[in-house]
């Protein structure tokens, strides 16, 4: 809009991209993980230090493992990818 | 792999080694929070333990565990001990997960020998400080008589042993009284000399020895072992520039200098024996590394490597 001239975007692409996110969304195979009965509290501090983790402090070797797979395994509150790449 | 259960052990693990870590790095800002964290993924690993037959899943969980507890106590001043212990559970899962073919994050292969090699750095040799690994040499020289005692446990005649080898391969000009020479040949061989070092790393953390024979190694009131123990740490330095591996170059070595100096600080006279003379040689190392520390203020492997390298005499 900035000089005046209005976005389009084609309505076929908007379509696909909408179909092939939906279809993608609907046949992946989603975690399916049991909430605790008493789930852990985790302080800010936590996530200061789980985030240190992911970035920082973790293994030298199997680096993708330590960064992905093991934080994953470690809580379904904290694996979100909006965590990981906080 | 992932789509399974949640193991808050393994969450504590993970907020306790990197909470150690920070510590490290920016002070002792949350004290407590490291170790807190530490002790409930201990407690939860016991229990994980507990429930068998194992599950891939938590099997891996629980490796992963066991393994950022060996990590965490690279970070701790007081860690050699639980490093050396958490190793040996690692490698001891690792094991059980072997045999019982349980896959998923980590690889379970056994490691190749050839390995090795690409730690290796036998062209650094010529920037080994000579003088020092002589009074190596003699040093442990001195301690012969003490470690050739019926009393001496076996274990620690053995990494005795390999010390002595290690050093014995790299020094051009020997000098030895008390210790037998096992080495044939007198060209100094730096590969060998890193080999020993890296066996007596596999026979603290494998199952070669018995765990009430490792405790009694590790005992801080045992102190002929903490004397041995001692040169053992130091050597691990000075030898930096021939086994340095590629991807630990980042690892931050100021607890392992702590490591020595506790070590150090657990070494008394007695009536019989001056013990004190006989960690001299492992002392006047500890200080060179202390400096080093204190210079560098976060010492990394890397940074160690470089320096030791750049200057030999340091």
């Amino acid at each position: 809009m900035k000089k005046g001239i209005r976005c389009e975007y084609p309505t076929i692409f908007n379509q696909k991209q909408h179909d092939r996110i939906v279809s993608e969304v609907l046949n992946a195979r989603r975690p399916q993980m049991p909430l605790s009965p008493n789930p852990t509290e985790y302080t800010a501090n936590d996530m200061r230090l789980f985030h240190h983790f992911i970035t920082a402090a973790h293994l030298p070797v199997y680096e993708s493992a330590w960064i992905r797979d093991v934080p994953a395994m470690s809580s379904e509150v904290l694996h979100t990818p909006g965590v990981l790449s906080a | 792999m992932t789509d399974c259960y949640q193991y808050q052990y393994l969450m504590h693990a993970i907020l306790a080694s990197a909470g150690a870590h920070a510590n490290l790095l920016y002070g002792n800002t949350e004290p407590g929070t490291a170790v807190r964290h530490r002790q409930n993924a201990i407690q939860g690993l016991n229990e994980a333990l507990a429930r068998w037959p194992l599950q891939a899943d938590e099997a891996h969980a629980m490796l992963a565990t066991s393994y950022l507890l060996a990590f965490q106590s690279h970070f701790m001043p007081d860690g050699f001990a639980d490093y050396i212990l958490s190793m040996r559970g690692s490698f001891q899962l690792k094991d059980v997960l072997r045999a019982q073919q349980l896959r998923g994050v980590f690889e379970l292969e056994l490691e190749d020998p050839g390995q090795l090699t690409v730690y290796l750095r036998p062209q650094n040799f010529h920037v080994l400080n000579q003088k020092l690994l002589g009074d190596a040499l003699l040093s442990l020289d001195a301690i012969f008589p003490m470690v050739d005692s019926p009393s001496t446990h076996d274990i620690e005649k053995a990494i005795y042993q390999k010390l002595v080898e290690a050093v014995r391969y790299v020094v051009l000009v020997p000098r030895m009284h008390n210790i037998p020479d096992t080495v044939e040949t007198q060209t100094p061989d730096p590969v060998q000399a890193a080999a020993e070092i890296c066996k007596i790393d596999c026979l603290l953390q494998s199952q070669e020895w018995p765990q009430k024979e490792v405790i009694h190694l590790l005992s801080p009131s045992n102190t002929l072992s903490q004397v041995i123990m001692s040169h053992y740490a130091a050597l691990r330095f000075v030898l930096t520039p021939l086994c340095a591996p590629e991807l630990g170059m980042g690892t931050h070595v100021k607890a392992m200098v702590e490591w020595c100096e506790i070590m150090l600080g657990n070494v008394k006279d007695d009536g019989q024996i001056r013990w004190t003379d006989h960690v001299q040689w492992p002392a006047r190392v500890t200080r060179a590394m202390r400096r080093c520390v204190n210079e560098n203020q976060h010492l990394t492997l890397g940074e160690l490597f470089d320096t030791l390298v750049e200057d030999p005499q340091y």
